[in-house]
C-alpha cells in the first residue's frame, strides 16, 4: 500500500507542528490562562483525538464511493474536449 | 546642441576616444558624475502610508469593530478583560505588518526579474567591445547599435548604415526615421528631425551604426519628459480579484449572521453581553485571516520557482493563464531546432569543384559574423546561417578576412524580414562586385544569368527549373537552402538600395544547411499532445523544410495541414477561422501573418501562447494569451511585449511552464478550499451552539489562534504541493470558469458543516459530562486537530490511500 501522508513534506511538518503547538497551548500554564482553556484528563483525551480523525474516514468513504459511482476517471475535470 | 557639431568636435568635448571607447578609470570618474543611467524610480510610497493601505481591508475593518465590542463589552461587565480586545488588534497589526513583507518581497522578485531581463548594449572599452547592462552607460561611452534594440541613451551617430529609428516614445511619429551620421544641423531644429543623433527609449528597426554616447539618465531628452513610462504596472491577477471579492462576500455573510444572532438571542433571552461577545467570536472565526497573505507568497514563490527552471513571468496573470494554454504557436528556428546550422551539401550552376569553391567565397564575404581565436578557444558572434557559411569556408582555407583585404567591403543594404535578401558591395581593381545571398525562390526572381564552369549563360526556363529542383530536393532533406548571386558593376549607383541593386544578378549556387532539433522537443510535443495541448510551427523558412521537420517531430501528422503565408493571403479571415485547427505548420509567414494566426486561434476559444523574438513580433505576442519572447536571441522590444521569458530560448522550457502553471492554480485552490472549509465549520460550530441554547463552545482568542496558526501552516504546506500524477494528462483548464469551478462551494459547506459539528460534538460531550470550561478546551482541541488532519483529504482529489496491485 503506498501512503500519500508523506508525499508532501511541508504537509507533514505543518501537521506535527500544529499538533505539537495544540498540545501546548492547552498544558503550559502561561498559555492557558490567556487562552482560557484548562488541562485534559486522559479520558477527555481519548473523546478529543477520536473525534478528530473521523474527516478523513469520512472523506475517504466519500471518495471510494465517488470511484465506483464514476469509475477511475480522475482528470476529466477542468476542460472541454479539445479537437486537436 | 550636439546635433550641430562635427563628429570629431565631439569626440573631443566629450573626451573619449572612437576606436578606443573609454577606459575603466574614465568609466569610474564618470559614473560618479552623471550616476547610472537610469530613469528615476516611481516615488516610493512612504512605508507608513503603505502599512495603513493594510487596514482598508473590509476584513480587517469587520476584525477591528469586534475588537472594539469586545472592549466595551470587557468594561460593561467590570471585568476589566482586555485581553481579548488587545490580541485581536495585535494580531490585525501583525497580519498587516505580514501583508507588508510579503508585497515587498514580491516586488523585490519582480524587480529582480526585470533586471535580469534588462537592455543590454554592446560597447567599446578598453579597445575592446563588450557587453554591458544598459544602465552602466555614461557620457562619452561608444555604443554598438543594432537593429531590434531600444537606444540606451542619447548619443551622437558616428557612423550610420541604413540606420531607422521609430521614434514614437518621444515624437509620437510611428514613421521611422533614416539617420545620418555625417550630417550637422542648425540649431533650434525638432527632435524629429535631429538625424545625426538618436535618442534613449526609441527603437531601431532597421540597419546598424556607432554613436557616442552624450547625455544618459535624467538628463536625456526621455528623462526629462518625466512622465515617461517604460516599466509595467503589476496588475492584480484573476485570483487574486476573486479572492477579494469572496473576502467581501464574506464580510457581509457575517454582519448578517450577527443580526441573525442577535433576533435570536432576544427571543432565547440571551443577554446582550454574551451576544456582543458570541458575534464578536463570529466576526474572527468567519474571516479567513491568513488568505490574501498565503495567495501572494504561493505566487511569488512558483514565479520563483519558475524562474529557475528558465521561465522568467513578466506579468503575474501569465501564471493562471499558463495553465489553461490549448495551442502553443512556435518559432521552428532556435526554439524547436538548435540554430546550430551546419553546412552538407553544396550545388552551384557550374557543377565542379572550381564553382563549389567560389561559391564558398562569395558566400563567406557576404555575411557579417565574426569566427575568432580568442585564447585557442573558436568563438563566433553572429547570425547562425552565416557562421555555419564562414564555418564551411574556412574547411577549405577561405579566409574572409583576406578576402576582404582583397575586396575591400564598402557598402551594404542589410538583410530584413520582408525582402528575404541582404547584399554586400565590395571594390576591387576593375570596379565593384555585388554578392547578394538570401531565400532561394527571391534570388532567382532576380537573377537574369547564371555562372557555368568557365563563362555566365542567360538565365532560361531549363536552368530554372534545374535551380528549383535541386532547391526542393534540399529541402525535402530537412535543410535550410541559402542561395548565393553576384554581379560585377564599374560604378555604384548614387542611390544604394534595393531597387537599384538587387537586380539583374548571376546565379552561382545553393548552400544547404542543417538546424538538428533540440533535445527533447519530440517528447515534449508529446506531452503538449497528451495534454490537450496542439503544437503549432511556425517559420519563415521553405514550406518543404519545415512539413520534414514537423513530421520528424511528431507536430504534422496525417490528416494535419500545412500552408504558407502566400497561400494565407488568399484565405478570408471567416474561412481562417473555420479551418485554422486543422493546420499545424505555417511557412514563409511574416510578423503580420503571426496576428492574423494567433486571433484565427483564439476565435475558436482557444487560449494561445505564441512565441516570437523580433521587434516586427511585438504586436503577435501582444495579441495572443501568453506572449512568449526569446531570453538570449530576442530583441527588447519583443521582452518587453511579451508576458514571459524563455531564458534559454527552448521549446521544452514552455511545456515545463505550463506544468508549473497548472501545478500553482492547483495548489492555490487547494488552499483556499482548506481555508474557507475550516471557517465555515467555526461558524457551524458558534451557529448552531447557540441555536441549539448552548453558551459559545469557543471563545474568539481560542479562534484567532485556530484561524492564524493552526490553519496557516498547512494552506502554506497545501501551498507547495508537488504537481499531481498525471497533471499533463488532463485537458487544458477551462479559461472561463474561476478558481471556485467544479462544485467547489458545495464541497467547502459540506466539509465545514462536517467539520463545525463534530466540533460541537466534542463540545457538548465535554460541556455535559465535565463543565463549561473542559468542554470548550476539547472543543478547542477537536477543532484544531480535525482541521490539520482535514488537511490531508484537502491534499488531493484522490484517495490518500493508493492500493497497488503489482
Amino acid at each position: 500500500m503506498k501512503c500519500g501522508f508523506f508525499e508532501n513534506k511541508y504537509l507533514l511538518g505543518a501537521f506535527i507542528l500544529g499538533t505539537i503547538m495544540q498540545v501546548i497551548v492547552v498544558t503550559v500554564p502561561s498559555f492557558t490562562s490567556v487562552f482560557k482553556l484548562v488541562p485534559l484528563n486522559k479520558t477527555q483525551w481519548l473523546y478529543t483525538l477520536g473525534i478528530s480523525v473521523l474527516p478523513i474516514i469520512i472523506i475517504e468513504l466519500q471518495k471510494k464511493l465517488n470511484e465506483i459511482k464514476f469509475g477511475k476517471v480522475i482528470y476529466q475535470k477542468y476542460g472541454e474536449n479539445l479537437k486537436i | 546642441m550636439w546635433y550641430t557639431k562635427d563628429i570629431t568636435e565631439t569626440e573631443n568635448e566629450l573626451s573619449t576616444n572612437i576606436e578606443l571607447g573609454l577606459n575603466d578609470k574614465q568609466v569610474e570618474e564618470r559614473r560618479k558624475k552623471f550616476g547610472e543611467n537610469k530613469l528615476a524610480d516611481k516615488k516610493k510610497e512612504h512605508i507608513i502610508i503603505k502599512f495603513l493601505k493594510q487596514f482598508n481591508d473590509f476584513m480587517i475593518i469587520i476584525l477591528i469593530l469586534a475588537s472594539i465590542i469586545s472592549a466595551v463589552v470587557a468594561k460593561l461587565d467590570g471585568s476589566g478583560d482586555y485581553i481579548d480586545s488587545i490580541i485581536i488588534i495585535a494580531i490585525v497589526v501583525f497580519n498587516s505588518i505580514m501583508g507588508l513583507i510579503q508585497e515587498a518581497k514580491a516586488e523585490k522578485a519582480l524587480e529582480a526579474l526585470k533586471t535580469m531581463t534588462a537592455p543590454v548594449s554592446k560597447v567599446k572599452r578598453n579597445g575592446k567591445v563588450i557587453t554591458v547592462k544598459g544602465a552602466e552607460l555614461v557620457p562619452g561611452d561608444i555604443v554598438l547599435l543594432e537593429a531590434g534594440n531600444y537606444v540606451p541613451a542619447d548619443a551622437r551617430l558616428i557612423t550610420s548604415s541604413n540606420l531607422k529609428v521609430e521614434e514614437s516614445s518621444l515624437t509620437g511619429e510611428t514613421v521611422p526615421v533614416l539617420k545620418e551620421a555625417r550630417a550637422i544641423l542648425k540649431k533650434g531644429i525638432s527632435i524629429g528631425d535631429t538625424i545625426n543623433m538618436v535618442f534613449s527609449s526609441t527603437i531601431i528597426v532597421n540597419g546598424h551604426g556607432e554613436a557616442i554616447v552624450t547625455e544618459t539618465g535624467m538628463n536625456t531628452k526621455v528623462g526629462k519628459i518625466a512622465n515617461m513610462i517604460i516599466s509595467d504596472e503589476a496588475p492584480q491577477t484573476p485570483i487574486q480579484k476573486k479572492l477579494s471579492e469572496v473576502g467581501k462576500t464574506l464580510g457581509i455573510c457575517c454582519i448578517f449572521i450577527c443580526i441573525s444572532i442577535f433576533i435570536i438571542g432576544i427571543f432565547k433571552k440571551i443577554s446582550p453581553i454574551e451576544m456582543f461577545m458570541t458575534s464578536v467570536g463570529l466576526a474572527v472565526a468567519a474571516i479567513p485571516e491568513g488568505l490574501p497573505a498565503i495567495v501572494t507568497i504561493m505566487l511569488s514563490i512558483g514565479v520563483t520557482k519558475m524562474a529557475k527552471k528558465n521561465s522568467i513571468i513578466r506579468k503575474l496573470p501569465a501564471v493562471e493563464t499558463l495553465g489553461s494554454s490549448s495551442v502553443i504557436c512556435s518559432d521552428k528556428t532556435g526554439t524547436l531546432t538548435q540554430n546550430k546550422m551546419k553546412v552538407v551539401e553544396l550545388v552551384t550552376s557550374g557543377g565542379d569543384a572550381n564553382s563549389k569553391r567560389f561559391l564558398l567565397e562569395i558566400g563567406s564575404m557576404c555575411t557579417d559574423s565574426q569566427i575568432e581565436n580568442i585564447n585557442g578557444k573558436k568563438s563566433a558572434t553572429g547570425e547562425a546561417t552565416e557562421i555555419a557559411i564562414v564555418n564551411a569556408a574556412l574547411e577549405e582555407n577561405i579566409d574572409k578576412n583576406n578576402l576582404y583585404i582583397k575586396m575591400e567591403r564598402v557598402k551594404d543594404i542589410p538583410f530584413d524580414s520582408t525582402r528575404k535578401m541582404m547584399s554586400t558591395i565590395h571594390k576591387n581593381n576593375i570596379g565593384f562586385r555585388v554578392i547578394t545571398k538570401g531565400a532561394p525562390d527571391i534570388i532567382i526572381s532576380k537573377c537574369s544569368k547564371y555562372k557555368d564552369v568557365d563563362s555566365l549563360k542567360n538565365m532560361d526556363e531549363i536552368a530554372r527549373k534545374k535551380i528549383e529542383e535541386a532547391n526542393l530536393n534540399m529541402a525535402q532533406k530537412a535543410l535550410r537552402v541559402i542561395a548565393v548571386a553576384y554581379k560585377d558593376l564599374s560604378n555604384i549607383p548614387s542611390k544604394v538600395d534595393s531597387k537599384t541593386i538587387e537586380n539583374d544578378l548571376t546565379f552561382v549556387g545553393l548552400i544547404g544547411m542543417i538546424d538538428p532539433p533540440r533535445e527533447g522537443v519530440k517528447e515534449a510535443v508529446a506531452t503538449c499532445r497528451k495534454a490537450g495541448i496542439k503544437t503549432v510551427m511556425i517559420t519563415g523558412d521553405h514550406i518543404v523544410t519545415a512539413k520534414a521537420i514537423a513530421k520528424e517531430l511528431g507536430i504534422l501528422r496525417i490528416n494535419d495541414l500545412a500552408i504558407t503565408g502566400a497561400e494565407l493571403d488568399k484565405i478570408s479571415e471567416a474561412e481562417l477561422e473555420k479551418n485554422i485547427m486543422r493546420y499545424s505548420v505555417f511557412a514563409r509567414v511574416s510578423p503580420e501573418h503571426k496576428v492574423r494566426i494567433v486571433k484565427a486561434f483564439r476565435k475558436t476559444g482557444a487560449v494561445v501562447a505564441m512565441t516570437g523574438d523580433g521587434v516586427n513580433d511585438a504586436p503577435a505576442l501582444k495579441n495572443a494569451d501568453i506572449g512568449i519572447a526569446m531570453g538570449l536571441n530576442g530583441t527588447d522590444v519583443a521582452k518587453n511585449a511579451a508576458d514571459m521569458i524563455l531564458a534559454d530560448d527552448n521549446f521544452v522550457t514552455i511545456v515545463e511552464a505550463v506544468k508549473h502553471g497548472r501545478n500553482i492554480f492547483d495548489n492555490i485552490r487547494k488552499a483556499v478550499h482548506f481555508l474557507i472549509a475550516t471557517n465555515v465549520g467555526e461558524i457551524v460550530t458558534i451557529f448552531l451552539g447557540l441555536l441549539m441554547g448552548l453558551k459559545s463552545p469557543l471563545l474568539a482568542i481560542q479562534l484567532l489562534w485556530i484561524n492564524l496558526v493552526t490553519d496557516s501552516l498547512p494552506a502554506i504546506a497545501l501551498g507547495l504541493e508537488p504537481p499531481e500524477k498525471g497533471i499533463m494528462n488532463r485537458k487544458p483548464r477551462d479559461s472561463k470558469k474561476n478558481l471556485f469551478a467544479d462544485g467547489l462551494w458545495s464541497k467547502i459547506f459540506l466539509e465545514g458543516t462536517m467539520l463545525g459539528m463534530l466540533t460541537l460534538l466534542c463540545f457538548s460531550i465535554g460541556n455535559n459530562l465535565y463543565g463549561l470550561e473542559v468542554g470548550r478546551t476539547m472543543a478547542f482541541v477537536s477543532l484544531g486537530m480535525l482541521e490539520l488532519v482535514h488537511s490531508f483529504n484537502v491534499k488531493s482529489e484522490q484517495s490518500i490511500f493508493e492500493v497497488r496491485i503489482f
